[in-house]
């Protein structure tokens, strides 16, 4: 499973490496998703043709050119007979030809660009392949060297795409300098005000019920202006929304300091921290400590912090949950008048016919567990946190906190669970969850480069799951200007900070 | 050529014109085969690709673009362009055409933040900047540098892929035990993604996992050999068995990538397997077909793993600029904390002592906590009269609070730690509006190509902008140790104030195996004594009372704004500012080039003096390199309930 997922995260990075390049080059990395997409889904298929087919309709080579390949390759399997270390005249010309050959071909893929030298070049080397088929006429020795060349050359890939995962993670645990440099400018900045200036206005407004309440849990200054001012770009009456952040300590500051300096319009904001939260531990007992000693990422405090949204807006009837790696596109007041139809969550679902599989709930839930099996149906369909709207009343009236409290106790004792808090969700709203319209919420941005433009325009709120985030280097270029067109690269910080567009 | 002109001579110096147009012709004979051997050499030794060469053989200093490659994410120009792109085009560049002789490539890594320094300092732009010095290669590219990078963005991806086939050659020939091919292979790597291929080499996991790459390797044999088989009517039974172990193979290795998951009960099905494909083998089958298919297998999984690669590099090149998480979450951290419980003001004892100038005062311009602790901690423990030593670590705005607290809540035995903002600095000469920004050591990449021999790769650190304030920063002393925050001190350094410097300013550590006559390309028509080697940052004894004396700021930014080439500032001003007053350091001070240098020997590492971890990987990120992290790791807070919150272990 693992291997799958970490697998998948690779591909997608590709878009990241040629996103939004000229056109031509596009369509060549495109081809190289594929190719290994494809050829992953060929195993699985009919054997007749898999690979050949492949470099047929997915490589943009054209003949000639493939032909020219496909000779250095016989070429380099010749050389190969040769005795190590050998320097006879064979040898040396059949290094040249080699290497007059590849030279000559250069980058090109298309015939028609094909220089009249590749072409001489292939001729003498049509020539020594001869010469050296009459040498080694043998064709079995061909097979088994050509079979070790394969053989090397799967090493040399699979060894090629561990380190890139291993990369990859690492790159996801790092923080851009420019971020940091804005939280630490602004933390200084925020400390440098008076008490009486750190105040946020229209503190009446955060417990009105009657309001639009939005919920965004981040530790991400960057992250977090993106949704709020993307969603105050996009809402009808502002004066009615009502934005609660919550962050830890260490944020509090730069996150005031930024919503101080750029307050959202007419909408209101309300910061707060997680450390603040004393009812977590007098309540529930939480250890913070302990818990982020069990996941390894440092946010995990703030990710587990959803299941408790009745306890932190006591005085909510309704409020929509937003991730801090959205950009929201749509008016969203709308989704407060949705009729949920008595459920607690409402939330779009993720299991699409045809759709790789592992987003099935029994891909992250050990179903060969009794007390799991009995309780649950591995065939149901998983939906996405990200942006869900939350009927707050039906949830304490469901108790669904203690719910969730059970299986994480559970989980904690047994191999329950496989990654993070969405499975643990996926428990906890199991039958209190009601399907919205696909196109409120769209995910996949952070790691899933096969996302199409008409299906971003489509939709409300765009989500950037995945480790490839708008806000890192490693983020899939091609959907960063959604993200980017709502950060304030004007604001002086960011200029210090070498924050640019 | 000589012989023309000896001919047109006057008739009484005929003969002698005669002898010379002889010689001439002789000369000429000579340089024929030679051509033609060095045309050879050319064709086997070399692995360059040699494009259309240019006739003119002029070398020269090619620049290629700046980029910040600190940057990478916050400085992409056109919407258009990736930075991966960016950065790989640029690596890309700095791979010369043709390496037939002697090619230096070098490669500048900025390790500041951004700015400029001094009033009058021409603006140094952000960033690593590659440069390449070609002494005897014919370069393609004599285009005007600034576009180039923005050009080469739209070339194809292709030319990429199709060059760098041969760099896996070289792993290929492995398995048909050429080894030479790997040399070439490797070389080849290292000049076009610098130190990503030495760590790429050292970080290759064990192999394992036999069960499923025996699988693959079977799989793909009984692919090559099914449609000839297929073909033959008489083997239907064969064909239809080989179909269904095939459709075997392929289901459970699409969900299988090790061997840990494979499904129990294998070992029969590959014994089936294999009795298949010897059925196979035995049918007269034609070769062509079969190898037709391995070669388009060879042609499928090179180019993949030649795409693996780049991107391979370039979030290498991302992993060792970008700032570790956790090292974030100190700062952010140690901030906080700062102004929850400020730390006490320095008492007037204290503050006597950092003005002392008989004291043993040691200076480290730094951003980084934790190195800059790591310093501090390793000299002390190692000082043999810790309260004879003065630390004044040099920062900038952004750190400074958590500095002030780290260094507040830490105590070093009986040293005394000053922390300074660079900012807050006031220069007699300097005009109020402007701010001085903190300027870090830079470090330089350089490496020596030579055919049939592996590159040679230096990092240089030298002093920039920053270190040119010192005199002025602490006016009262007379003798100071600079420090670089990527050091770990393992012997006592007081000796290092008794060295006798024959009056020269600055006492470093030299690096010999670059001379200054290697880089005159870069100082163009400067004078050198071409035959010094160049020195480096990292421990250097500096001399402020001989500083001030002969100017040494005066003349460095006095060259600076004569530079018309913003190419290497730092490292040109400073190695023309000190020219002449250096003092060689004995090498056995210090042990370079940790950060980028695989297989020094643990006991050389553990009896060294002072360890320089210069290089990309850095001892505190995750990919330093790890025999040599133990090392600076010691020296880390056990303990200290900043790190273990922010996950630092």
């Amino acid at each position: 499973m693992r291997a799958g997922v970490q697998h998948l995260t690779l591909l997608s990075i590709t878009g990241t490496t040629y996103g939004g390049e000229e056109k031509n080059q596009r369509n060549l990395s495109e081809q190289n998703v594929s190719s290994s997409r494809e050829k992953e889904k060929s195993r699985s298929k009919g054997v007749q043709h898999s690979r050949s087919i492949q470099s047929h309709s997915l490589r943009p080579l054209d003949e000639k050119v493939k032909e020219m390949k496909d000779k250095v390759i016989r070429a380099k399997a010749y050389l190969s007979f040769a005795p190590p270390g050998s320097n006879s005249h064979f040898v040396k010309e059949i290094k040249l030809r080699i290497k007059e050959l590849e030279r000559a071909m250069g980058d090109v893929t298309k015939d028609f660009r094909l220089s009249r030298r590749a072409i001489q070049k292939m001729k003498a080397m049509d020539t020594t392949l001869l010469k050296a088929s009459r040498i080694y006429p043998d064709g079995s020795a061909m097979v088994n060297t050509l079979r070790a060349m394969t053989y090397s050359a799967e090493e040399q890939l699979r060894s090629q795409r561990d380190q890139t995962s291993f990369l990859i993670q690492l790159a996801a645990r790092t923080t851009p300098k420019g971020l940091h440099c804005l939280s630490m400018r602004l933390t200084t900045e925020y400390f440098a005000l008076q008490p009486e200036e750190r105040e946020l206005p229209n503190k009446y407004k955060l417990q009105d019920p009657h309001l639009y309440h939005f919920a965004v849990f981040s530790d991400n200054v960057l992250a977090c202006s993106v949704v709020v001012n993307s969603t105050v770009s996009t809402a009808r009456e502002l004066e009615k929304i009502v934005f609660h952040i919550v962050t830890d300590s260490l944020n509090l500051p730069a996150m005031s300091m930024w919503f101080l300096m750029n307050p959202p319009g007419k909408a209101t904001i309300q910061i707060q921290s997680i450390d603040n939260f004393e009812w977590l531990s007098t309540k529930y007992n939480e250890d913070q400590q302990k818990k982020k000693g069990l996941d390894p990422r440092y946010v995990s405090a703030l990710n587990h912090l959803r299941f408790y949204l009745p306890d932190i807006f006591p005085f909510l009837n309704k409020i929509v949950f937003l991730d801090h790696d959205v950009v929201v596109k749509k008016d969203l007041t709308r989704l407060l008048h949705i009729n949920i139809k008595g459920k607690v969550n409402g939330a779009v679902e993720t299991c699409v016919e045809g759709e790789a599989p592992f987003r099935r709930m029994d891909m992250f839930i050990n179903f060969t567990d009794p007390s799991v099996a009995k309780r649950f149906d591995a065939n149901t369909c998983t939906w996405a946190f990200g942006m869900n709207i939350f009927d707050l009343q039906e949830w304490r009236k469901r108790n669904l906190t203690a719910r969730y409290h059970k299986y994480l106790e559970l989980g904690s004792k047994r191999p329950l669970l496989k990654a993070g808090s969405l499975p643990i969700g996926w428990m906890t709203f199991y039958k209190h969850t009601q399907a919205l319209d696909r196109t409120w919420h769209l995910v996949g941005l952070g790691y899933d480069s096969g996302v199409t433009q008409a299906e971003i325009e489509q939709a409300a709120v765009v989500h950037y799951d995945g480790v490839m985030k708008p806000w890192l280097d490693i983020g899939i270029q091609k959907y960063k200007p959604y993200w980017k067109k709502h950060v304030n690269y004007e604001h002086p910080y960011m200029q210090q900070c070498n924050l640019h567009e | 050529m000589k012989g023309g002109i000896g001919g047109a001579l006057p008739a009484k110096r005929r003969w002698k014109g005669l002898i010379i147009a002889v010689l001439g012709l002789v000369f000429l004979s000579l340089l024929v085969p030679l051509v033609f051997l060095l045309g050879l050499h050319n064709g086997f030794h070399s692995s360059g690709y040699t494009t259309t060469q240019q006739s003119s053989a002029s070398g020269g200093l090619r620049i290629y673009g700046r980029h910040n490659t600190a940057k990478i994410g916050n400085q992409s120009k056109g919407g258009e362009s990736t930075h991966v792109d960016d950065l790989l085009s640029r690596l890309e560049q700095t791979f010369p055409k043709d390496f037939g002789g002697n090619t230096i490539v070098r490669e500048v890594e900025n390790k500041t933040a951004g700015s400029t320094l001094l009033d009058g300092f021409p603006k140094e732009r952000l960033g690593a900047n590659s440069i390449d010095v070609g002494e005897f290669s014919k370069q393609k590219q004599s285009t005007d540098v600034g576009d180039v990078t923005q050009k080469k963005q739209s070339t194809d991806v292709g030319d990429f892929i199709q060059r760098n086939q041969s760099t896996d050659v070289g792993a290929m020939h492995a398995a048909t035990e050429n080894v030479k091919g790997i040399d070439e292979g490797e070389k080849l790597c290292e000049l076009k993604f610098g130190s990503y291929c030495l760590w790429r080499r050292n970080h290759k996991e064990k192999v394992n996992d036999f069960t499923v790459r025996k699988m693959k390797d079977l799989l793909y044999v009984a692919r090559a050999y099914y449609p000839s088989i297929a073909k033959l009517p008489a083997y239907d039974k064969l064909s239809h068995e080989m179909k269904q172990n095939i459709q075997e193979f392929e289901r459970v290795l699409s969900v299988t990538t090790v061997d840990k998951d494979l499904p129990p009960l294998m070992d029969p099905k590959l014994t089936k397997m294999e009795a298949v494909i010897a059925q196979a083998k035995a049918c007269r089958v034609d070769c062509s077909n079969v190898d037709k298919k391995f070669r388009q297998l060879v042609d499928l999984t090179e180019d993949e793993a030649t795409f693996h690669m780049r991107q391979s590099a370039f979030l290498y090149q991302l992993a060792v600029q970008t700032m570790p998480k956790s090292h974030h979450c100190l700062s952010m951290r140690l901030t906080v904390e700062y102004f929850r419980d400020p730390p006490p003001d320095i008492d007037q004892s204290l503050e006597e002592r950092l003005l002392n100038p008989d004291l043993h005062h040691f200076v480290i311009f730094s951003s980084n906590v934790l190195a800059s602790s790591a310093v501090v901690n390793s000299t002390v423990t190692h000082a043999k009269e810790s309260e004879n030593q003065v630390f004044h670590v040099v920062t900038d705005r952004q750190n400074y609070f958590a500095m002030k607290l780290w260094f507040s809540r830490n105590k070093y035995m009986e040293t005394t730690v000053e922390v300074l903002n660079i900012e807050d600095h006031k220069l007699e000469n300097n005009k109020a509006s402007t701010s001085i920004h903190l300027s870090l050591p830079e470090e330089y990449r350089v490496s020596f190509h030579k055919v049939d021999r592996p590159p040679t790769t230096e990092y240089l650190s030298v002093f920039s902008h920053s270190h040119y304030l010192l005199p002025e920063i602490f006016p009262s002393l007379k003798k100071v140790v600079v420090l670089d925050d990527d050091i770990i001190v393992q012997r006592d350094l007081s000796v290092l104030w008794g060295i006798n410097m024959d009056g020269k300013v600055n006492g470093a550590v030299q690096c010999c195996s670059v001379r200054l006559i290697q880089l005159r390309k870069l100082f163009a028509d400067k004078r050198l004594d071409e035959t010094s080697c160049v020195w480096i940052s990292g421990l250097n004894i500096v001399d402020l009372a001989r500083w001030r004396e002969q100017d040494i700021s005066g003349r460095y930014l006095k060259l600076v704004t004569e530079m018309k080439s913003e190419e290497a500032v730092a490292l040109r001003a400073s190695l023309l500012a000190f020219q002449g007053e250096v003092y060689a350091l004995d090498d056995k001070w210090i042990l370079s080039g940790l950060g980028h240098k695989y297989g020094v020997h643990t006991e050389a590492v553990k009896n060294a003096r002072v360890l320089h971890f210069n290089g990309n990987m850095k001892p505190w990120l995750e990919l330093g390199i790890r025999d040599y992290t133990v090392f600076w790791r010691k020296f880390l807070n056990q303990g200290n309930q900043f790190l273990s919150d922010c996950n630092i272990n």
